[in-house]
């Protein structure tokens, strides 16, 4: 990875901050990125780790902020929720990679070498502990697909957990749309239905008419026939939504939830 | 280090080394200053400027360097109050370790 993936990666992993806080962010390491000099970026890009774990630090921040406001403005000692990245306090997907920061003090521990060479191994604890923190706090979360998940990398479970909120919306964006459909269809039934009555009505009408007033009697006859031709069409309208479009969207949907599963079990 | 630095002292640490400079500091810098005395992860650093941002203890200011700008983030009259606090706390706390640990004449 170079910079560059790094910046895009992580402009992407912050999507759902406002456009404020993501320029800020963006632009702190931007500028990070160039004053620690380009002979540098290696270096950087190590010991920053993966862009998702940047931004989970970046969100935390955040959150801690609107949470524990008010506390860091009264100055208390104990200033609320902030974290200090080692800080055994850090919730939500932090917390799966605390082990991992554990381990690399416990490296440190028995390294205890000058404070940089001390770093170097530390710093790879922290990345290689950082698989199996994940893939625990995965299992933890839904026990019953445990045997399933050890097949997964951290990587997708750290996606597909990023991702998740876009599925839970993209499922309430199909649901309004199946519910949508039905209501369209349901709508075009009852028209249908009710121009029906009217056209009998109208016809009725006409020919009752037709004996005093012909010309208008003949009118109102075609127009009932008219209404009666709109109201089949409306009826052919809704068994078409009803036997095509509803099926087809419900499966469409089951089989785009079922897809990133799928693929999974391809790989494997 | 086997001792972890907590939120407070970590905000400590970062006034202090942002009220060194009467111009204010940069981000890479003040990563850099920090890390002489404690291990911290590179990405650790943003959230707590941005936090000591918020809470008004520092401003930011772009300055023109070497044909770009650049952050600079400079302590407040706030700040300078929290430092204190934190400077009158931790002498106290430290006292305190350095007693025990080493047997001074504490009690």
């Amino acid at each position: 990875m170079n910079k560059q993936e790094f910046m895009r990666k992580l402009e992407c992993l912050l999507w759902d901050l406002p456009e404020s806080e993501r320029v800020e962010a963006l632009k702190y390491y931007e500028e990070y990125f160039s004053d620690a000099g380009e002979e540098n970026e290696q270096k950087v890009l190590e010991e920053l780790g993966a862009p998702e774990r940047v931004a989970d630090t970046i969100k935390e921040g955040l959150r801690a902020n609107t949470d524990g406001g008010d506390k860091a403005a009264g100055m208390s000692p104990e200033t609320a929720g902030a974290n200090a990245g080692m800080g055994p306090g850090m919730a939500g997907t932090n917390a799966a990679m605390d082990p991992g920061t554990a381990g690399a003090n416990a490296a440190m521990g028995s390294g205890m070498a000058g404070a940089n060479t001390g770093m170097g191994p530390g710093m790879a604890g922290a990345n290689a502990a950082m698989n199996p923190g994940m893939t625990g706090a995965n299992a933890g979360m839904a026990p019953g697909t445990a045997g399933k998940e050890t097949g997964m990398s951290a990587g997708r479970i750290v996606l597909m957990v990023l991702l998740s909120p876009f599925a839970l919306a993209a499922a309430c964006l199909l649901f309004g749309m199946v519910a949508a459909l039905a209501g369209i269809g349901v709508g075009f039934a009852v028209t249908g239905a009710a121009c029906i009555l009217a056209a009998l009505v109208v016809i009725g009408a006409g020919i009752g008419q037709l004996f005093v007033m012909p010309f208008a009697g003949s009118v109102l006859i075609g127009t009932g026939f008219l209404i009666i031709a709109t109201a089949i069409l409306l009826i052919m309208l809704s068994v078409f939504l009803f036997g095509f479009a509803v099926p087809r969207t419900c499966r469409g949907s089951v089989w785009l939830c079922r897809k990133p599963f799928e693929k999974k079990g391809g790989q494997r | 280090m086997v001792f972890n630095t907590g939120a407070a002292l970590l905000d400590a640490i970062v006034l202090a080394v942002v009220s060194k400079e009467s111009e204010g500091t940069y981000g890479y810098k003040i990563t850099q200053d920090v890390r002489q005395v404690i291990e911290l992860s590179e990405s650790t650093l943003y959230p707590v400027l941005r936090r000591l941002q918020k809470d008004e203890c520092m401003v930011v200011y772009d300055r023109e360097c070497a044909g770009r700008n650049r952050r600079y983030y400079k302590i407040t009259d706030k700040g300078h109050d929290l430092l204190d606090l934190y400077v009158g706390e931790w002498r106290q706390y430290s006292g305190k370790i350095s007693g025990i640990l080493e047997g001074g004449s504490q009690t």
